[in-house]
């Protein structure tokens, strides 16, 4: 049995008008345990939607998402999410950021002060320990949401466009970093990007969407090793572009008969 | 046995015309309203609160409509208007010169900052018998107490507002070619529009509250001394139709404030949004 | 050290206002009689120290204020964070809030005279109610606002449903709330001082209406000068203590 089973999921909105939506349609996927999986799609074809059901935030409309054969019902510490703009709680410093799971699990004090040291040393933001959130830089902030998720030990990590926010040089780091992260502990991974380097280089398969309503168009295999050179990264990433460039003109002409 | 219950499937909602959606939303919105007016009427008509205390909705109604109609309470809205607007534009007049001065010149900055800073907190009202002692019970220190509680709103939106003037959109103006010392009416006055209409809209609630507190102080007529006469004779009925009276009078105030804005902020992405 | 001489600095055209309303009287170009000059006003305060239990009646209308303030912020809070995160909450309040809001509030203090009479209760109830309507309405249009991510980064975290208002809502509301507040609380004072005017027999705005009918001008205006201290030093604290809660904000 898969780990992590989608299966014919469909998602649809009412709008304001009263109208349907249909966000999502008939996505169909499995994934192992300790893969890591990348969405691409043009915005607006319903990955966030689809990585918030496999949250449990939001209910499937039809079919069902299953973690280890059970259903989901409810987000849980189960599965850990990193939103796109880091949703820390900016009344509490790093420290309390990355206790808080651990506060709602009960864990002792003197426990979850070492428990929370460890992972942020981890991100390497020793020495932060007390600073609010606003003081800190895009960069700084996303490695919080990172300790924060990682603290209570999830086995499936949900992360929405997680580097979309940051500058072109932070943004390689805390790739290189993630990767890091992911062979020390090989976790599950679905990772949400719109940049289709950034999904070869680091993962394992990824999932080419494809829009109004979204759906899986194509699943690659990257077929990378840690040690892949630029040169097949790059080579694997123009076809997925070409792959993808459609889906994205496509998206916006719709866009613009919108507006 | 195949008749299927109709449950709007999710992606089936029948389509309901706009007009009807929003009449239905309405209607939906007044079934909290109408159950306390309800209450209210039951409530006195069974004798269980004094008379003079709350009488019931259906009385006060009456008296609101005679006291309408005989054009007593359209006399008193007009003279608390008077009174308010008077006030209003004066200091709307007042506090957009005082907070553009602020933001163009540094010594009037530093000497009326700290005094703006200080008036904002101090319940103004009670300089009132002073305006009463320097100016009589006359429409005078009214008019003269609304201003000085609308100026200061005003004054700091205005001041605020030219102040946190993008400098991007300066130097745009720079160099397509607009003249330093017409910047300030071209570009910054403009810019701050939108706060300066927030602190006018601020104030206009304002102008209403202390213009009825001061006729509740000095008499003469408007709708703060017909409630306050009315209570001094226990007159409930009346002073509730003295209430509904200033909260028709309010609506409309803020109605108005509203249309105004839209209008004026067309350009602007909250104008877009609506 | 710096920062108190900032501070006196900032206040140094306030000091100059009033020395500017000494030299014109003591130069004879103000009338005395309808405009005292600022020492014999402050030769009026000591006097009312001393004779006219000027801190009795500052100690009652703070009272009347802060009961009416304290009770409107926690009820204003507590139902505009319910009216944002219950349907329900917020199907049966926001109609009644929305269609009152408009009423000017000094439409209330008749009212509670009517209802509570002349004492404490009826200035309290003034101010309350007052003071409550834009608590709600600021806590509830904050609260609305909150970020989704926040509160679904909570759950996924650990927090159940239910705590979620006060573990999440509230705090990321405060900014918000606090400004709110700070507005109610500017209008409490207006609506304690007009109410003592009305109507009392005690309290300060009762104290500035007896001097002035006593013709006693510069006790009049040293009394209105106590209000206005009071009212800034009022202020003032808030802002002190809404900067601690909301260090946070700090860039
Ligand atoms: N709560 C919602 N109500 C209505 N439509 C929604 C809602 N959430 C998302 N959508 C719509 O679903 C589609 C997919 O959104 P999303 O999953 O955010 O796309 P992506 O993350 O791929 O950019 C979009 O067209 C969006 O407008
Ligand atoms: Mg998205």
């Amino acid at each position: 049995m898969a780990f992590l089973e989608i299966q014919d999921v469909r998602k649809s909105y009412v709008t304001g008008q009263g109208e349907p939506f249909i966000a999502v349609d008939g996505i169909d996927l499995t994934i192992e345990q300790g893969e890591f999986i990348s969405l691409v799609g043009p915005s607006g074809c319903g990955k966030s939607t689809l990585l918030h059901m496999i949250g449990g935030f939001v209910p499937c409309t039809e079919g069902a998402i299953r973690v280890d054969g059970v259903a989901v019902q409810q987000p849980g510490p189960d599965r850990g999410i990193v939103f796109q703009h880091f949703a820390l709680f900016p009344w509490k410093t790093v420290r309390g950021n990355v206790e808080y799971g651990l506060v709602e699990r009960g864990m002792p004090r003197a426990e979850r002060r070492q428990t929370a040291q460890r992972f942020i040393d981890m991100v390497g933001l020793s020495g932060f320990e007390d600073s609010f959130p606003s003081r800190l830089s895009g960069g700084m902030q996303q490695r919080v949401a990172i300790a924060r998720m990682l603290a209570c030990e999830p086995s499936i990590l949900l992360m929405d466009e997680p580097f979309g926010a940051l500058d072109a040089q932070t943004r390689k780091i805390m790739q290189e970093e993630l990767r890091a992260l992911w062979h020390q502990f090989g976790k599950t991974v679905v990772f949400v990007t719109h940049d289709v380097r950034e999904a070869v280089f680091l993962s394992q398969r990824v999932v080419v969407m494809s829009t109004r309503p979204g759906r899986i168009k194509a699943i690659v295999e990257t077929g990378l090793g840690p040690g892949a050179s630029r040169a097949l990264i790059d080579e694997k990433a123009d076809k997925l572009w070409d792959m993808l460039r459609d889906e994205v003109v496509r998206a916006m002409a719709a866009e613009r008969s919108k507006a | 046995m195949d008749r299927a219950v109709n449950v709007a499937a999710p992606g089936q909602a029948f389509k309901v015309p706009p007009a009807v959606f929003a009449l239905l939303r309405t209607a939906e919105r007044s079934i909290p309203v109408l159950i306390l007016l309800a209450a209210w009427e039951a409530v006195t008509r069974a004798g269980m609160v004094q008379l003079f205390l709350l009488p019931p909705l259906s009385q006060v109604l009456v008296r609101f409509y005679a006291d309408t109609i005989d054009g007593t309470i359209p006399h008193h809205i007009i003279e608390t208007s008077v009174t308010a607007l008077s006030g209003y534009f004066l200091a709307a007049a007042a506090g957009v010169i005082i907070g553009a001065a602020m933001a163009i010149s540094r010594p009037i900055r530093y000497m009326v900052e700290p005094l703006v800073s200080l008036a904002f907190p101090i319940p103004k009202i009670s300089f009132m018998p002073i305006f009463i002692l320097w100016f009589g019970l006359d429409t005078l220190p009214k008019v003269l107490m609304v201003a000085f509680n609308c100026v200061i709103p005003i004054t700091s939106a205005t001041y605020l507002g030219a102040r946190s003037i993008d400098k991007y959109i300066l130097w745009s103006a720079r160099s397509l070619g607009t003249q330093p010392g017409r910047l300030f009416w071209k570009i910054v006055m403009p810019a701050a529009a939108p706060q300066v209409i927030s602190g006018l809209q601020i104030a206009l609630p304002q102008a209403l509250i202390i213009g009825i507190v001061t006729e509740m102080l000095t008499g003469g007529d408007g709708l703060g001394s017909y409630m306050i006469r009315a209570v001094r004779f226990s007159d409930s009925e009346t002073a509730f139709a003295g209430i509904l009276a200033m909260l028709v009078t309010g609506l409309v105030y803020m109605q108005i404030a509203t249309v105004i804005r839209r209008r004026v902020l067309r350009w602007h992405a909250e104008a877009a949004a609506g | 050290m710096v920062r108190l001489a900032s501070r006196l600095h900032f206040y140094i055209p306030v000091l100059l206002a009033f020395t500017l309303w000494e030299a014109a009287s003591q130069a004879g170009l103000i009338d005395e009689s309808v405009f005292p000059s600022l020492s014999s006003v402050l030769v009026g305060f000591v006097r009312l120290l001393t004779n006219n239990n000027l801190l009795m009646h500052a100690g009652i209308s703070i009272f009347r204020q802060m009961s009416g303030f304290l009770l409107a912020a926690g009820i204003g809070i507590a139902a505009g964070i319910l009216m944002a995160t219950s349907g329900w909450a917020r199907f049966a309040i926001e109609p009644i809030i929305r269609l009152t809001y408009p009423l000017p509030k000094s439409a209330l203090i008749p009212l509670f005279i009517l209802w509570l009479g002349i004492g404490d209760a009826s200035k309290i109830g003034a101010i309350f109610l007052g003071a409550l309507l834009p608590v709600v309405l600021s806590t509830y249009n904050s609260a609305r606002g909150v970020n989704v991510a926040l509160v679904w980064s909570a759950w996924s975290l650990g927090t159940p449903r239910w705590q979620v208002p006060w573990k999440v809502v509230l705090p990321a509301a405060m900014p918000e709330i606090v400004s709110g507040l700070r507005i109610s609380l500017a209008l409490s004072f207006t609506l304690l001082v007009s109410a003592e005017f009305l109507i009392s027999q005690e309290g300060l705005g009762y104290l500035i209406s007896q001097l002035g009918e006593n013709g006693d001008y510069p006790g009049m205006f040293a009394a209105v000068l106590a209000v206005t201290v009071i009212g800034v030093a009022a202020d003032r604290s808030f802002l002190a203590l809404g900067n601690r809660v909301l260090r946070w904000t700090e860039q």
